[in-house]
């Protein structure tokens, strides 16, 4: 009986997956953009925190719930954002909890996201709303109390997210056998990174199937006041971006 | 099949109607988990015990990663020239990261989850002698 009691508090643990989640699932959130942006100002790139107006700002506004590109003239709270030039001189925002619009019309939340400034400058021109395609680098974070074994359902909401904003992303590239040889074509754009950030543990299974779609996957990060992993991902992002 | 005991089932309502009802739902969730598992019979005052007792150290483990990240995030926020963090949540409004207050709710959420609990395990406790 202890036994079958023991097994059943860890099965268990599936179904209890984090305890007022929204709000430490926001934390995680914060800190993954903060040290994303300390990461990329490490590598020498100025990164400048900005108000929804794009004027510099020393009070950093996070959405709390999922929400588009604000007009530029909104007088009311509006969420900041990080930007940067990458060093091929291209201007990127890092922003969270945008939503980007697919090819089906559908809209997706992408927890932290890069995205070239001059996309996210044509939504403002137009007065807000969400931002068309993949962004550059989209991060889905999950964060579980520990001894958590992430549910096989969040790659699959990651997979489904990445395909319905760019479904050339899905393909590595295109072999045409021509009657005197082949051509390759490239069809994924390598900027475009998809991460799936979590506390827990991942099964051999999402691992597979992340493996083989190129999700990059990060197990055990940021739990316990130890966020070296957190700081090792947001390393490894950075250096991709710039 | 397995049912849920009606006197740990109404021990846990009481949990659901209070402030914290979100505990109730989640020691619910881990208590029928468990009849899954055993009879009524079986389903005794330790084996509520040891439910209480497993949410009560995941809830203190959340309390204790949120004081981390609030620390982290203050410390890298300084770094990169941010005086003030604020998240702007639909329902509830402006909510400051970094300030004394937040601090103040986690030790409040903390200080409720031990007394919550150990209320939880006085009234089981009362019902099964």
């Amino acid at each position: 009986m202890i036994n079958e009691i023991n097994a059943a508090a860890t099965a268990l643990g599936i179904s209890c997956p984090s305890l007022a989640s929204e709000k430490v699932g926001k934390l995680y959130e914060i800190l993954m953009i903060f040290e994303l942006a300390l990461a990329i100002k490490g590598m020498g790139v100025s990164v400048e925190p900005r108000s929804h107006q794009g004027k510099p700002t020393a009070v950093f506004y996070f959405r709390g719930n999922p929400g588009h590109i604000p007009k530029t003239t909104a007088t009311t709270l509006e969420p900041s954002y990080f930007f940067f030039v990458r060093q091929s001189g291209a201007a990127l925002e890092l922003h969270n909890s945008l939503e980007y619009r697919g090819h089906s019309g559908a809209e997706h939340e992408v927890d932290v996201s890069v995205v070239p400034s001059d996309r996210v400058d044509k939504v403002r021109s137009r007065g807000g709303g969400p931002v068309d395609g993949l962004p550059y680098a989209l991060v889905e974070l999950k964060y579980f109390t520990k001894g958590t074994t992430l549910p096989k359902n969040a790659i699959r909401s990651v997979f489904a997210c990445a395909f319905d904003l760019s479904p050339s992303w899905l393909v590595k590239e295109v072999e045409l056998r021509m009657r005197n040889g082949t051509v390759t074509y490239q069809t994924r754009n390598y900027s475009e990174e998809v991460h799936l950030v979590t506390s827990a543990k991942i099964s051999q299974s999402t691992k597979k199937f992340g493996d083989f779609y190129g999700i990059d996957l990060h197990e055990h990060v940021g739990t316990n006041g130890d966020f070296t992993g957190i700081k090792a991902v947001s390393g490894q992002l950075a250096f991709e971006l710039i | 099949m397995a049912v849920i005991d009606e006197d740990v089932r109404r021990l846990i309502n009481q949990l659901l109607e209070s402030p914290l009802s979100w505990l109730g739902r989640e020691i619910m969730t881990e208590v029928e988990g468990l009849t899954r598992l055993v009879t009524v019979e079986q389903l005794t005052r330790e084996h509520a015990f040891t439910q209480l007792r497993i949410f009560e150290r995941r809830a203190l483990e959340v309390v204790k990663d949120q004081r981390a990240m609030v620390q982290a995030v203050a410390s890298s926020a300084s770094e990169l020239g941010v005086r003030e963090v604020k998240i702007l949540w639909e329902d509830e409004g402006v909510e400051d990261m970094l300030g004394e207050a937040r601090q103040a709710r986690l030790s409040d959420f903390e200080r409720a989850i031990k007394e919550s609990v150990s209320a939880a395990e006085a009234a089981i406790a009362g019902r099964y002698p």
